[in-house]
């Protein structure tokens, strides 16, 4: 952080005064977002249904003005730069973007794991050698290499959600965009998508996650930004966020954490309240203060 | 009222799986989630009780009648299904129409198709697109419109499967006021479902199953209780159990209200209070 609390690291991904619309007579259905997205953070976007989330997905992953109509206002800068500068194939090594249902991202057209992540790449004219190595390294570091020869089809929602991913980094994109991956995953799926985000994040990956689940996002989020009507109407730490009563009226529950520290608070210890961020930490918290008489 | 009973159900798809073992179970008037991970036949279960799927082998009985004897017609004026996937149950060229479509089918006046449809789009919040074809909506809506239909079709039992799958907090209000109606006006509602806060807060029988058996079956608190059976069947508990487990608390908690209710009784009783306080804070931290 630079002076005054302005950041001076060059973001990633910048938005600035970004309007859209999908028609002249519908309403922005994303109205002057600001945001910035740092290397190596994971920024979560929520927001209730219509709140404009996947818009701005589309907005930041460049598909929208691009390749979908409507009236586009502000910029978009990936590394300082606008986004228009970029060809089409430049953009799709710039920024990858998985959606809700992975079995939607499929080719449909790959008879194992290991042609659907290697499709991309071969549409780009990759050379063999350069398709083979880097493709067995993405599959590697999600953890799917065992899954290498299986038809896709054929795997788990997890496991498909996990091949999109894939799919998408092998691109080395600047910046991952996940558009609520696990909203349509069972709990074990679910759990796979959110250790792989956390693993992702070790490995230095800039992401952007859109989500519904509250106490998942103050996980693996460095920083949250809360959508209404098209609008940036909260944005800090995810306890901050998610913690702010007022997250209620733009349709997100509040975190479990945050609700229990407002009794903490009540008793007296605004300190430990404070702290009650995470799960650990909350468990902490509770097990020092119940356990002290 | 109605009351559903499963006896020893086998069901084989073509193919050979087998998703069904062997299950039984009676559901009366009231709320019963059905939980496990994918793959443990709460789907396949779900298409038994409208005769959707028919048993390989065993029975399914709607008010001690086999249903095997019965037209799907006939059962549809009993059970109403939602199913998991809105697109593979939408099809009219407009929400209103889609919703009208069962009501219609089970050959309700005019009046009370009128007065259906109007209440399952008004607790849906779909009034305003009323107009639109399904197709044109986002996901969440599809799913709310998929919903809503089987809702009209004012059925003593509703089968919603998966009916939180990508709904935000709001829709999920909306559900939970929706089966708050139903069970007051005493009918029956089925519900498979991933979200265990929604199951704590909304309902009282709670059935869990694994690799197409009956693995545990029985009041909310009591299952969220037994961590083994959950483990086995590969389900996590509500986020408030587990921090209640992991605090070792003996006292099951089930949703936040609880959870924070007996924290205060904890720090009331733990004797910090007179002792803690803000002067304790660490100087340093703020």
């Amino acid at each position: 952080m630079g002076v005054a609390g302005v950041d001076d690291r060059v973001p990633v991904l910048e938005a600035r005064d970004v309007r859209f619309r999908y028609a002249p007579n519908l309403p922005w259905a994303v109205d002057g977002v600001n945001l910035q997205v740092f290397p190596g953070e994971v920024l979560g976007i929520l927001g209730e249904n219509g709140a404009g989330k996947s818009t701005l997905a589309l907005v930041l992953a460049g598909i929208i003005p691009r390749l979908l109509g409507g009236e586009f206002q502000g910029r978009v800068m990936v590394d300082g730069r606008d986004m228009q500068e970029f060809s089409a194939g430049e953009l799709a090594g710039l920024v990858g973007l998985v959606l809700q249902n992975p079995f939607n991202q499929m080719t449909g057209l790959a008879a194992t794991v290991f042609d659907e992540v290697a499709f991309g790449p071969q549409n780009l004219g990759w050379p063999r050698q350069v398709i083979l190595s880097e493709v067995e390294a993405v599959l590697d570091r999600l953890g799917i290499a065992h899954l290498r020869n299986r038809n896709p089809l054929s795997l788990s929602g997890g496991e498909q959600q996990r091949v999109a991913i894939a799919s998408v980094l092998v691109m080395k994109p600047r910046l991952l965009i996940l558009d609520e991956p696990t909203s349509q995953l069972d709990p074990a799926g679910t759990e796979s998508i959110f250790a792989l985000i956390g693993l992702l994040r070790k490995q230095g990956y800039t992401t952007v996650l859109i989500e519904h689940k509250v106490e998942a996002v103050a996980e693996v989020c460095d920083r949250v930004l809360l959508l209404r009507q098209g609008r940036v109407v909260l944005e800090g730490t995810p306890a901050e966020v998610l913690g702010d009563a007022r997250v209620v009226e733009a349709g997100v529950r509040r975190l479990l954490y945050s609700e229990l520290a407002d009794t903490v608070r009540s008793f007296g210890y605004a300190w430990a309240a404070g702290r009650m961020t995470s799960y650990r930490d909350t468990v902490a918290v509770l097990r020092e203060l119940t356990e002290r008489g | 009222m109605a009351e559903i009973a499963v006896e020893d159900v086998w069901f084989e798809y073509e193919g050979g799986v087998t998703a069904l073992r062997g299950v039984s179970l009676t559901i009366g008037p009231g709320a019963v989630a059905v939980i496990g991970n994918n793959g443990g036949g709460k789907t396949t279960l779900m298409k038994h009780l409208n005769g959707l799927l028919r048993p390989t082998r065993g029975r399914v009985l709607i008010n001690g009648r086999d249903i095997a004897t019965l037209s799907v017609a006939r059962i549809a004026r009993e059970v109403a299904l939602s199913f998991q996937n809105p697109d593979d149950q939408l099809f009219s060229p407009s929400v209103e129409a889609e919703v009208s479509f069962g009501p219609r089918n089970l050959g309700y006046d005019e009046g009370r198709i009128r007065q259906l449809v109007d209440w399952a789009l008004a607790l849906f919040q779909l009034e305003e697109v009323r107009r639109q074809n399904p197709a044109d909506l986002s996901f969440s809506l599809r799913k709310r419109v998929a919903i809503a239909s089987a809702v009209a079709m004012d059925t003593p039992v509703l089968v919603l499967d998966e009916p939180t799958t990508g709904q935000d907090y709001p829709s999920i209000l909306l559900l939970e006021k929706l089966i708050g109606e139903l069970k007051a006006a005493g009918r029956t509602v089925v519900t498979v479902t991933h979200d265990m806060e929604f199951v704590a807060r909304n309902f009282d029988r709670v059935v869990v199953m694994a690799r197409g058996v009956v693995v545990a079956d029985g009041p909310c608190r009591q299952v969220f209780a037994d961590l083994d059976t959950l483990a086995a069947a590969r389900v996590a508990p509500p986020l408030v159990a587990r921090l209640a487990r992991d605090l070792g608390w003996q006292t099951p908690v089930l949703t936040a209200q609880e959870m924070a209710a007996e924290l205060a009784r904890r720090l009331a009783t733990s004797g910090g209070a007179q002792e803690g306080g803000e002067g304790h804070a660490p100087a340093a931290s703020h």
